[in-house]
């Protein structure tokens, strides 16, 4: 097992290397420069010297031992487009709003999406059955993008009910952890429906029944239980999906989150902050990887890891 | 039946979370949590009105650092935080601000003598002195500071030689010779390179405004990052950033004019899409929201839509080198003889004008007049029929049987686009020429352009300072930015001789006649001056939105 996991680690830094660089060279590819319109202001003698104090001057592979050497010493540079603020400094500050909203909106689809898939299943082939599922299809086919502005103009400015953006108090919360939890509802309700059906027709929920259990018991003792196993085990990279992907909910609610800020790091050549945020996103998702492997392997027995024979 | 209940249950615990929320969420914050209008209607119910702000401004500001800001939002912020020695009003002319007067100018027009104002207070209550302009000033041109405003600053006799200083010591000598010095606590003397006629209305920008060096000095880089690392002795405090959230501004009471700020509050939640800054306009969250254009065709008549107009003009450029035909003065011409600028506008542009030269409306002429209204309209008219005739004659001048394959690159945003295909509907139409549209991103189209890699290009351009200069500086033979190798001796000679005279009649009569030149010969091809669409609710007074610089100036705002 420990073998095994060293082996993972040393795998996931040589993955989190391989994307760096990718990401390093590729991006210098990008027309332009960090300095945008400041260019057109400057004389050339001027912006040479600008370069040349951000040490962009020097050839691309020296400017990627120079940074590479600075990451291994945890120093992930200083954001061009906000002068004096750390790479590392910037992530802290707004990836707290993504992970909250990620956090709120697996909330409502782990409570949501398995409720609906268990009334689901309880109703197989009914009318709520299929009232259920339609509304976990809706769910999956309407993007955050169509959702999201529909939520914030009828409930926000129509109706009133909820705050059409910002995010500042608990209220402000509700929208966009609703919007973002959409689809993972519908892959969770889905997903429990199908496990619950398959337990349902297992023997001891028939042993049950004949000790003469009554219904309410015998669907949270016995199905519940056992029916949630398989849909915790997804939940680890759906938590990361979730997390990662609040682009467009934090654009439309006017979260101040992590999403946006890789978008406009991109489009103003903020080589550091475009670098600093991949490696921040590769590894989140490495990680999880890894640690769901190894949850894989301590919950079911049936998958050995290596070096176990 | 009973999981029915089971769910219900489930759904009435999430839903009392939420609820609980909610009663918490009572306590601690503002009215941005009741979002049923309550800006509207608790206004005009206390009839006292809070001076209270609320407004959506559609980016983070960077660094709120004097010397290193370059972006209109942090002039904004910064120009509501501190001051300079002049603060422009709503007629954009320079009023007293830190100095307690016009400047003294000498009669070669190179040395300023400024008095401050008696007992001026940082707004941390330490005194502010003339030495802190000097250091400002040093500071912005070190080129460790990395300003990239820092070429305004190098105006000042000596500012070049910092820039370009290469060690430590060089620039330490080089700031001691900087034309700028405290000649006692209240008086400070500049001196100028050359004459620079605009120069008073250019201290009430940004990069001219003090700063405090032993609290910006140990900061170093962090300076301007976070509410507690910015200082300024202006009509408001930065009460509390969160970053990319929003800013908080509370009135300065430390501030010499104090008496004349009315707003006691403004918060600026940081929204950057403009139809969720619309729907917290329309529920009442904000009283300031500027729009895009195409809610600015729905919203038109709305009795709280403002135009703005910029400084800023929409134009054309030939590549010369590339695209030889374009040497051709009647080539040039042509093809700007063809375009329907008022159509261009009426379908595209809602809101901007059609140009009437290059300096837009509103653009000073550096000797107290607009520039416009003295130039008037110096634009080759939108004459297809001539057009066409310029074009035959044009490419049998060259020996040409037909236009050379061209195409014209521009943005590829908003806008951007779609004036490229109305441009090449209007060649196709108009001239009977095929142009292809290439539009691609601002960093390629910017980067392209100044490595003069186009043969034509749908440019930008905003003023910088209020004066016809920032305009036509750049068409000097061999300036960078004139990108299209054009080059026009007259023109040279006019520009050079406005930028050494001290005859401010003379200076502006040759920027009028420079203009004319470059448009004659349509060297470049102006479309449009830009205006943005602007939503401020009506309680709201004494707004003024600056056509360059600073978005908006809060200092003498109300609210009714």
């Amino acid at each position: 097992m420990l073998k095994y996991v060293l082996q993972r680690i040393i795998y996931m830094i040589i993955t989190l290397w391989v994307i760096v660089t990718a990401t390093f060279f590729l991006m210098k590819l990008l027309p332009g420069n960090p300095f945008g319109d400041a260019q057109m202001k400057m004389s050339p003698e001027n912006f040479a010297i600008l370069k040349a104090q951000y040490g962009l001057d020097k050839p691309e592979w020296q400017q990627y031992f120079i940074y590479m050497g600075n990451v291994l010493q945890g120093n992930f540079g200083v954001s061009y487009q906000f002068p004096g603020r750390s790479v590392v400094s910037v992530i802290q500050n707004n990836f707290k709003a993504s992970l909250e909203l990620g956090l709120e909106s697996l909330i409502f689809s782990i409570a949501i999406g398995l409720g609906l898939g268990a009334y689901a299943a309880l109703k197989h082939n009914k009318v709520g059955d299929y009232t259920a599922m339609f509304i976990a299809i809706v769910g999956i086919s309407i993007p955050s993008f169509v959702i999201s502005p529909l939520l914030s103009l009828y409930i926000g400015v129509k109706l009133g009910w909820l705050p059409a953006g910002l995010w500042d108090g608990p209220l402000h919360r509700i929208m966009p952890a609703f919007a973002l939890a959409l689809g993972t509802i519908a892959i969770l309700a889905r997903m429990m429906r199908a496990s619950m059906l398959e337990v349902s027709s297992l023997d001891y929920i028939k042993t049950a029944k004949s000790k003469g259990l009554s219904s309410r018991a015998i669907v949270l003792r016995h199905m519940i239980r056992n029916a949630i196993l398989p849909v915790v085990t997804i939940l680890g990279p759906i938590a990361v999906n979730v997390i990662t992907g609040t682009l467009v909910v934090e654009t439309v609610f006017a979260v101040p989150g992590l999403g946006s800020q890789f978008v406009t790091a991109i489009t103003s050549n903020d080589y550091t902050m475009i670098t600093g945020l991949t490696i921040f996103y590769a590894a989140i998702l490495v990680i999880v990887v890894f640690l769901t492997d190894i949850a894989y392997g301590l919950i079911d027995p049936r998958i050995r890891l290596a070096g176990r024979r | 039946m009973k999981f029915k209940k089971i769910l219900s249950t489930a759904m009435a615990v999430t839903l009392a979370g939420s609820l609980l929320a909610a009663c918490s969420s009572n306590n601690n914050s503002n009215k941005g949590s009741e979002p049923t209008g309550s800006a509207q209607a608790s206004a005009p119910a206390s009839s006292g009105a809070k001076q209270e702000l609320v407004m959506n401004y559609r980016a983070e500001p960077p660094a709120l650092d004097v010397s290193i800001a370059e972006t209109s939002a942090a002039f904004t912020v910064l120009g509501a935080v501190s001051e300079g020695l002049y603060r422009l009003n709503k007629d954009m002319q320079p009023e007293p601000g830190l100095a307690s007067a016009l400047p003294e100018i000498s009669a070669d027009g190179l040395t300023y003598t400024i008095k401050l104002r008696d007992g001026l207070q940082w707004s941390d209550g330490s005194p502010l002195t003339a030495k802190d302009f000097v250091y400002s000033f040093r500071r912005t041109l070190d080129p460790a500071t990395k300003a990239t405003y820092a070429f305004i600053v190098a105006w000042v006799k000596g500012g070049e030689d910092v820039m370009a200083a290469k060690s430590a010591d060089d620039v330490k000598a080089a700031q001691e010779k900087l034309g700028v010095e405290a000649k006692d606590d209240t008086t400070l003397v500049i001196t100028l390179e050359r004459p620079v006629p605009f120069f008073t209305s250019l201290l009430s920008f940004l990069t001219f405004y003090p700063q405090k060096e032993d609290f910006v000095g140990p900061l170093g880089e962090k300076g301007g990052t976070d509410a507690d690392k910015v200082i300024g002795a202006g009509p408001f405090l930065l009460k509390s950033w969160d970053h990319d959230q929003k800013l908080v501004l509370e009135k300065n009471d430390k501030y010499w004019d104090a008496a004349n700020v009315k707003l006691t509050k403004v918060t600026l939640n940081i929204v950057k899409d403009n139809s969720t800054g619309l729907n917290l306009y329309d529920s009442g969250a904000s009283d300031f929201q500027v729009l895009s254009g195409e809610q600015y065709m729905n919203l038109k008549g709305n009795p709280e839509l403002v135009l703005k107009p910029e400084l800023v003009t929409g134009y054309l450029n030939f590549q010369e080198t590339k695209v030889p035909a374009f040497k051709n003065q009647k080539i040039r011409q042509a093809f700007s003889m063809a375009i329907d600028r008022q159509g261009l506008v009426d379908t595209i542009l809602q809101g901007s004008v059609p140009s009437t030269g290059f300096v837009p409306l509103g653009n000073l002429d550096g000797d107290s007049q607009e520039f416009r209204a003295v130039a008037g309209d110096a634009q080759v008219a939108f004459d297809p029929a001539k057009a066409k005739e310029l074009l035959a004659e044009g490419l049998k001048d060259e020996g040409l049987t037909q236009m050379p394959k061209v195409s014209i690159m521009g943005d590829d945003h908003s806008t951007g686009p779609k004036v490229l295909e109305f441009l090449v509907g209007q060649w196709e139409q108009n001239l009977g020429v095929k142009v292809v549209a290439s539009p691609m991103p601002h960093a390629s189209r910017v980067d392209n352009e100044l490595k003069k890699n186009y043969d034509i290009v749908s440019s930008l351009w905003g003023a910088d300072y209020n004066d016809p200069m920032t305009w036509l500086d750049m068409y000097l033979t061999g300036s960078s930015l004139n990108t299209q190798d054009w080059s026009n001796a007259k023109y040279d000679e006019l520009i050079k001789e406005a930028q050494t005279t001290t005859d401010a009649k003379k200076r502006a009569a040759n920027l009028v006649e420079a203009e004319k030149v470059l448009l004659e010969e349509a060297a470049i091809s102006p479309l449009y001056f830009r205006s943005i669409p602007v939503m401020v609710k009506s309680k709201v007074q004494d707004l003024i939105q600056p056509p360059y610089g600073p978005e908006f100036e809060l200092k003498w705002t109300s609210i009714k």
